[in-house]
C-alpha cells in the first residue's frame, strides 16, 4: 500500500479554536496515521494541544514543539499563531517516538530515548531509515553524541531546536508523553516508500578566517559555545574587524546581544570537502560576552579554524527550494512519487529574509509540487553533512517521503 | 551541463550531488560485479554441491562479515528455524527460536542491528561457537516455493555495524540468495538454470550500462574525470623508471560566449565536434577525456621527452583552428593548452593536474590558442592570481568602487556635452585603480553585476553636484559588459535605476561590438527596454569587434565611438585616416552621432576637425577621467583649457 501524507494548519486566534478547526479538517482526512509531526507558535497552550492529540491521534508516535513565528506549509506561511500537523499514513512501514527531559546528562538521555523510540516502533535493536529529533536549544551536540552512540553515522539524524519568537526561552517540545520545556523528542522512521533528505546552508565564505585559540566558560548556551580568542586576539574584536566594524558599538563596549546583526554574517567551520570544495557547518554568534568573546548557538573546538561567512537574501529565499530538490533526488524517484515532507528552516534565516518570508513558503511549495509539507522555524538545526551527523545553525533541511 | 551558477554555495551543492551520483553509480557497478560473480559461481556448481559456500566467499568482501548463517523454517508454521548452511560448519544444524527480529526477516524485511541489540537469547550451541547477539548483524530474507528462511551476516564485536547502503545491497542479495536457496530445495532443473542465466544476463547488461554511466561523459563518449584519474594513476604506477608521460589540459577559448550567443544546444554540438576533432589528431594509444564544461585532458603516454610533445600539441591546436560546421553556422574555435610532464612536474595525478591547469591559464592569459609547459614561475603567477581574486571579492563585498567621469566634447564649440562613466577600484590608501586592472578578472569571477551596481550608486550620488556645475543637459554614458547587455533581466535592473533619476533620456548605454554578435537577442529582448525607457545606445570601441557591419542594420545605435587605436596619430597614418573617415561615414549615414575616442594631441584634433565630419571627441587632450568632485572643483580650469584649444575650419559639414 502506498504511503500518504497530509498536512493541516490552523491559524485561529486561540488554541481551543485552532484545535477545533484542525479536528474538523481531520474529520475530512484519511484515517489514523502512523506518525505525526506537530509544530505551533509560542502563543499556544501546550496542554490543550496535547489533549487534542491524545483524543484525536491516540497512540500515534509524534514529534514536535514550538516554532518561531508559527509554521509554513503547502498552504503558505501560517503566521505567528499557526498550529500545524503533518500526518504520515504508511501501514507497511514502522514508526515510533519517545521523549524525555534532558536532565544532567543529555547524551545518556538521548541514547536511552532513542532505544525507547525503537521499542515503541516494535523495532528494538534495528537501524532506522532516519531519525527525526526535536529538542530544547543548548545541548544539541550532546544529544547528537548520545544518538550517535547507537547509530553512529549509519543513518541520518535530522531535526531542529524548538524556538520561540524572541529568544526569551519560552520554547517547548511536544512528544508522545506530552509537552516539555527542556527535553528531547526522538522519532524513528522506517518508511516503506523510502525517504530522502537534504541539509544545506545558504552562506558563502568571505575569505576571512582564523583559529580558535581559547574557549571561555559556558555562558549558558552549552559547552564549546563561548569563543574567547581567535588567533590569540579577543574573538569579538577579530570578528568585528572581519565585518568592517559594523557590530553595535554598545555590545562591543559592554557585551550584549548581536543575534540580529550577525544573521547575514555568521561564522563556520569546515565539515569536510569533496573534489577540493569545502563544506561548511555554520555557527551563529548570538552575543558578545563581557570578556569580549563570542557566545554562539553551536559548539566549536579549540584549534578549529573559523571562517567568516556572508548571506544573501535572494539565496536564503531560493535555497529552501534547492534543499527540497536535493531531498527528492536523494530518494531517486520522480516528483510525482513524493508523498510529502517536512522542512526545518532556521529562525535566524527567517529574520534575515525579513518581509520576503512568504516567498520562503512559496519556494518550498513550488519544489514540493502538489505534495503536502510542514515546516518549522528553529533555533538550531541537526542534519548530515558529508555523511556525518552534526548540529549547526542557520541551516535548512528537508525530509521527503516516497510513495 | 553548461549551466551557470549564481553562487559558490550552489556550485558546492552541484559538485556534491554529482559526486554522490558518481559514487552511487560506481557502487552499483561494484555491487553488480560481485552479484554476477556469485551467480556464475552458482551456475557452475554440480547439482549436489552446497551452493552457499561459494556465495559466502564472493560476498565476504562486499558486505564484510565474519560469520554467515542460513536459517530455514522447519516444517510447521511458526516453528523454530534451523541452520542449514554456515560459513563455519559447527553452526550447521543449530536450532533458532523465532524471535521478533527473525520473524521480521523471514517475513521479508532486511534489517541492520544497532546496540544494545534486541536482547534476544541465542541458542547455546551458537554461543559456544563464540557468537553473541551483541555482534553487529544484517538479516535478510530468503524465499522459495514452500520454505522461508533468512541469511544472517555477523561482524565481530566492537566493529562498525551495517549501514543504509549495506541494506540496499542486501535487498539485491536477497534475490540472489533466494535463487540459491531454491536451487538447494528443488532438483536443479533446466528451468532454474535458464532463470539464473537470464538473471546473469540482465545483471551483466545493467552492469555494463552502469559502468558506462559511471566512467564516460554522456555527451562526448570520452572518459570522465573520475575514470580519467584512474587511468593516470594506473599509468603512473606502471611506467618504468626513467620513462615519461605528459598530461595536457585543453581549455576551449571563448566557449562561454558560444553558449551565451547561440544557446546551449549549439554549445553541446560544438563540444561533440571538438572531441571528434581531437580524437583525429592524437595517437591511438593516448587517452583523451572530458572533465568539465569546456575542458578536455589528454594523456600522452609514453613520451621521449618534453620536446617530443610539441608536434602532437601543435597538430591538435592547428586542427582546432579549422572551422566547425554546426548546422548553418560556421564556428571558429581555439584552445589554450597547458602541459605537465611526469615525473618532472609532478609524480601523481593531483599535482600533474594542478600544474597542467596552471600552465593552461598562463597560455590563455598570454595569448589564446597556444600551448605552454608548466614552469615554477607559473605557479608563482597562479598564487598571485588567487590573491588578486580574493582581494577583488573583498573589494566587492566592501563596496570599494567609485565612478569617475570623462568629459565628452563638442569639437565645434569646445563645450562639454556629456560624460562617460568609468569604474575605478578604491585602494586601501584611497587611490583609484583603473578598470583594466580588474574588469576582466571581475568578468571571469561573475562579479561585474555587483560592481556595476556599486558604480551606479556612486554616479547617481554625484549627479546632482555635477549637474549644478555643468548643467543637467549633459548626457551621461554608462558602460555595460557584453554578457550584461544581452541579459534582459539585468538590463531591466539597470534601467530601473536610471528611470529612478526622473531623466532616463539623458543616459546612454555603451555596449561593445561583441554584444552585436548576438544581435537578435539584443534587438529583440534588450533594445525594446532601452527604447521604452528613453535611454540611448552607443557602440563603444567601434571598429575593433567581431561583429559584421551587417549587424548595424539590425541594431540602430544613437552613437558610435571610434576606437582610440584608429585615432592615435591619425594625422600621420594614411591607413588610419581611411578607416576613420570610413567609420565616420558609416555612422553618419546610419544616423548615429560619431565620437572619436582617445584624442590626445592637437594634431589629432586638427585632423579630425578638418578632414572628417566627426562632431564629438573624448580624450586626454580635453580631460582625463576624474571623480565628480574633482571635475566640479576644476570646472573653471577645464573650460578655460578647452577654450584655448584651436578650432581650425572644418572641411566637411558637421552633423546634427
Amino acid at each position: 500500500m502506498a504511503v500518504a501524507v497530509e498536512s493541516y494548519v490552523s491559524a485561529r486566534g486561540s488554541t481551543a479554536d485552532a484545535v477545533a478547526d484542525l479536528d474538523a479538517q481531520l474529520s475530512r482526512g484519511g484515517g489514523t496515521p502512523h506518525f505525526a509531526f506537530v509544530f505551533y507558535g509560542q502563543c499556544h497552550d501546550d496542554a490543550v494541544i496535547d489533549g487534542f492529540l491524545r483524543a484525536r491521534l491516540p497512540g500515534v508516535p509524534l514529534v514536535g514543539g514550538t516554532s518561531c513565528a508559527g509554521v509554513m506549509s503547502d498552504h503558505g506561511l501560517g503566521g505567528a499563531d499557526s498550529l500545524g500537523l503533518l500526518l504520515v499514513h504508511d501501514p507497511d512501514g514502522a514508526y515510533g517516538s519517545a521523549a524525555a527531559p534532558l536532565g544532567d546528562d543529555a547524551s545518556d538521555t538521548a541514547q536511552q530515548t532513542l532505544t525507547r523510540a525503537l521499542a515503541s516502533a516494535d523495532a528494538a535493536g534495528e537501524l532506522p531509515e532516519l531519525i527525526w529529533v526535536y529538542q530544547s536549544p543548548g545541548q544539541e551536540e550532546a544529544v547528537i553524541a548520545g544518538l550517535r552512540r547507537v547509530v553512529g553515522d549509519r543513518c541520518p539524524i535530522i531535526g531542529g531546536s524548538s524556538a520561540d519568537d524572541d529568544v526569551s526561552g519560552v520554547w517547548r517540545q511536544m512528544g508522545p508523553d506530552g509537552p516539555m520545556r527542556n527535553g528531547v523528542v526522538v522519532g524513528v522512521l522506517f518508511p516503506s516508500g523510502g525517504v530522502g533528505f537534504g541539509f544545506q546552508g545558504g552562506y558563502e565564505p568571505t575569505g576571512e578566517h582564523g583559529v580558535v585559540t581559547e574557549l571561555g566558560d559556558d555562558t549558558g548556551q552549552g559547552v564549546g559555545r563561548h569563543i574567547l580568542t581567535i588567533d590569540d586576539a579577543p574573538a569579538a574584536e577579530v570578528y568585528n574587524g572581519w565585518l568592517g566594524g559594523t557590530l553595535p558599538a554598545d555590545a562591543m563596549e559592554h557585551g550584549g546581544p548581536i543575534l540580529e546583526a550577525t544573521t547575514s554574517t555568521p561564522l563556520a567551520v569546515g565539515a569536510g570537502s569533496v573534489e577540493g570544495v569545502t563544506y561548511y557547518q555554520l555557527i551563529h554568534p548570538e552575543a558578545i560576552t563581557p570578556q569580549k568573546g563570542l557566545a554562539t548557538f553551536a559548539a566549536v573546538e579549540r584549534g578549529a579554524r573559523v571562517h567568516g561567512m556572508r548571506g544573501n537574501r535572494d539565496h536564503l529565499v531560493t535555497r529552501v527550494g534547492r534543499v527540497v530538490s536535493t531531498a527528492q533526488s536523494s530518494l531517486h524517484v520522480g516528483a510525482n512519487d513524493v508523498a510529502g515532507g517536512i522542512v526545518v528552516y532556521c529562525a535566524g534565516c527567517l529574520l534575515a529574509v525579513g518581509d520576503r518570508a512568504p516567498e520562503v513558503a512559496d519556494t518550498a511549495r513550488q519544489s514540493f509540487g502538489d505534495a503536502p509539507f510542514l515546516g518549522s522555524f528553529t533555533f538550531g538545526e541537526q542534519g548530515t553533512i558529508l555523511d556525518r551527523n552534526l548540529h549547526a545553525n542557520l541551516m535548512i533541511s528537508a525530509v521527503v517521503f516516497g510513495r | 551541463m553548461n549551466a551557470g551558477h549564481d553562487s559558490t554555495e550552489e556550485l558546492r551543492e552541484v559538485i556534491l550531488a554529482q559526486h554522490r551520483q558518481l559514487d552511487a553509480l560506481q557502487r552499483e557497478v561494484d555491487d553488480a560485479e560481485v552479484l554476477i560473480q556469485a551467480l556464475n559461481a552458482l551456475l557452475k556448481l554440480d547439482a549436489d554441491a552446497e551452493p552457499f559456500a561459494s556465495v559466502f566467499d564472493v560476498l565476504a568482501p562486499l558486505l564484510q562479515f565474519s560469520h554467515a548463517l542460513v536459517l530455514v523454517e522447519d516444517d510447521a508454521p511458526d516453528a523454530s528455524l534451523r541452520c542449514v548452511a554456515a560459513s563455519h560448519p559447527g553452526l550447521v544444524g543449530t536450532a533458532w527460536d523465532r524471535t521478533p527480529i527473525i520473524s521480521k526477516a523471514v517475513g521479508g524485511r532486511v534489517i541492520a542491528t544497532v546496540p544494545p541489540g534486541t536482547g534476544d537469547a541465542w541458542p547455546p550451541d551458537v554461543v559456544r561457537c563464540g557468537l553473541s547477539p551483541d555482534q553487529p548483524a544484517l538479516y535478510l530474507p530468503l524465499g522459495s516455493r514452500d520454505r522461508r528462511g533468512m541469511l544472517m551476516l555477523l561482524r565481530p564485536l566492537g566493529t562498525e555495524g551495517y549501514d543504509r547502503r549495506d541494506i540496499t545491497v542486501a535487498r539485491k542479495l536477497s534475490l540472489l540468495a533466494s535463487h540459491a536457496f531454491a536451487t538447494r530445495q528443488a532438483n536443479r532443473s533446466e528451468k532454474e538454470r535458464r532463470r539464473l542465466h537470464e538473471l546473469t544476463k540482465e545483471l551483466r547488461s545493467a552492469q555494463d550500462a552502469l559502468a558506462y554511466r559511471a566512467n564516460y561523459d554522456p555527451l562526448t563518449g570520452l572518459p570522465n574525470r573520475a575514470f580519467f584519474e584512474e587511468q593516470i594513476t594506473r599509468a603512473t604506477r606502471e611506467l618504468a623508471p626513467g620513462q615519461k608521460m605528459a598530461l595536457a589540459f585543453i581549455d576551449l577559448d571563448g566557449f562561454k560566449q558560444v553558449n551565451d550567443f547561440y544557446g546551449h544546444d549549439t554549445g553541446d554540438k560544438l563540444l561533440t565536434a571538438v572531441a571528434e576533432r581531437l580524437r583525429d589528431h592524437i595517437r591511438d594509444h593516448d587517452i583523451l577525456g572530458r572533465i568539465s564544461g569546456d575542458e578536455f585532458v589528454l594523456l600522452l603516454n609514453p613520451i621521449a621527452d618534453a620536446a617530443s610533445v610539441t608536434p602532437i600539441v601543435d597538430r591538435v591546436l592547428d586542427g582546432l583552428r579549422e572551422p566547425f560546421h554546426i548546422g548553418p553556422l560556421h564556428l571558429m574555435a581555439s584552445a589554450s593548452v597547458g602541459l605537465a610532464v611526469f615525473p618532472d612536474h609532478g609524480d601523481d595525478y593531483e599535482r600533474l593536474r594542478r600544474n597542467a591547469d596552471m600552465a593552461m591559464y598562463s597560455a590563455k592569459n598570454n595569448a589564446r590558442g597556444r600551448a605552454a609547459f608548466f614552469e615554477d614561475r607559473i605557479a608563482r603567477a597562479t598564487t598571485s592570481r588567487a590573491r588578486a581574486e580574493q582581494e577583488l571579492r573583498r573589494a566587492v563585498a566592501d563596496g570599494r568602487f567609485r565612478a569617475v567621469l570623462q568629459p565628452k566634447i563638442d569639437l565645434m564649440t569646445m563645450r562639454v556635452v556629456g560624460f562617460e562613466t568609468l569604474a575605478r577600484r578604491v585602494g586601501g590608501d584611497g587611490s583609484l585603480g583603473p578598470g583594466a586592472d580588474f574588469i576582466e578578472l571581475a568578468g571571469d569571477l561573475g562579479l561585474l553585476d555587483q560592481i556595476t551596481d556599486i558604480v551606479l550608486d556612486s554616479l547617481l550620488t554625484d549627479l546632482p553636484g555635477l549637474d549644478a556645475a555643468y548643467g543637467d543637459g549633459t548626457s551621461i554614458s554608462v558602460n555595460v559588459a557584453t554578457g550584461q547587455a544581452t541579459d534582459p533581466r539585468r538590463m531591466d535592473a539597470v534601467l530601473a535605476r536610471l528611470r529612478g533619476t526622473g531623466r532616463p533620456d539623458r543616459f546612454v548605454v555603451e555596449v561593445t561590438e561583441d554584444a552585436l554578435l548576438n544581435a537578435d537577442a539584443f534587438r529583440d529582448d534588450v533594445l525594446p527596454l532601452l527604447v521604452d525607457a528613453g535611454v540611448r545606445v552607443s557602440i563603444d570601441d567601434f571598429g575593433t569587434g567581431y561583429a559584421a557591419l551587417s549587424r548595424m542594420v539590425d541594431v540602430p545605435a544613437d552613437e558610435v565611438k571610434i576606437d582610440r587605436s584608429f585615432v592615435t596619430t591619425v594625422h600621420e597614418r594614411a591607413r588610419s585616416q581611411v578607416i576613420v573617415r570610413a567609420l565616420s561615414t558609416v555612422g553618419h549615414e546610419l544616423g548615429s552621432s560619431v565620437v572619436a575616442e582617445g584624442v590626445e594631441t592637437v594634431d589629432e584634433l586638427r585632423y579630425l576637425v578638418t578632414h572628417t565630419a566627426i562632431r564629438y571627441g573624448q580624450g586626454y587632450l580635453f580631460a582625463r577621467p576624474a571623480p565628480a568632485h574633482d571635475l566640479i572643483a576644476r570646472r573653471a580650469q577645464l573650460l578655460a583649457s578647452l577654450a584655448r584649444l584651436e578650432r581650425p575650419p572644418r572641411l566637411a559639414v558637421a552633423d546634427g
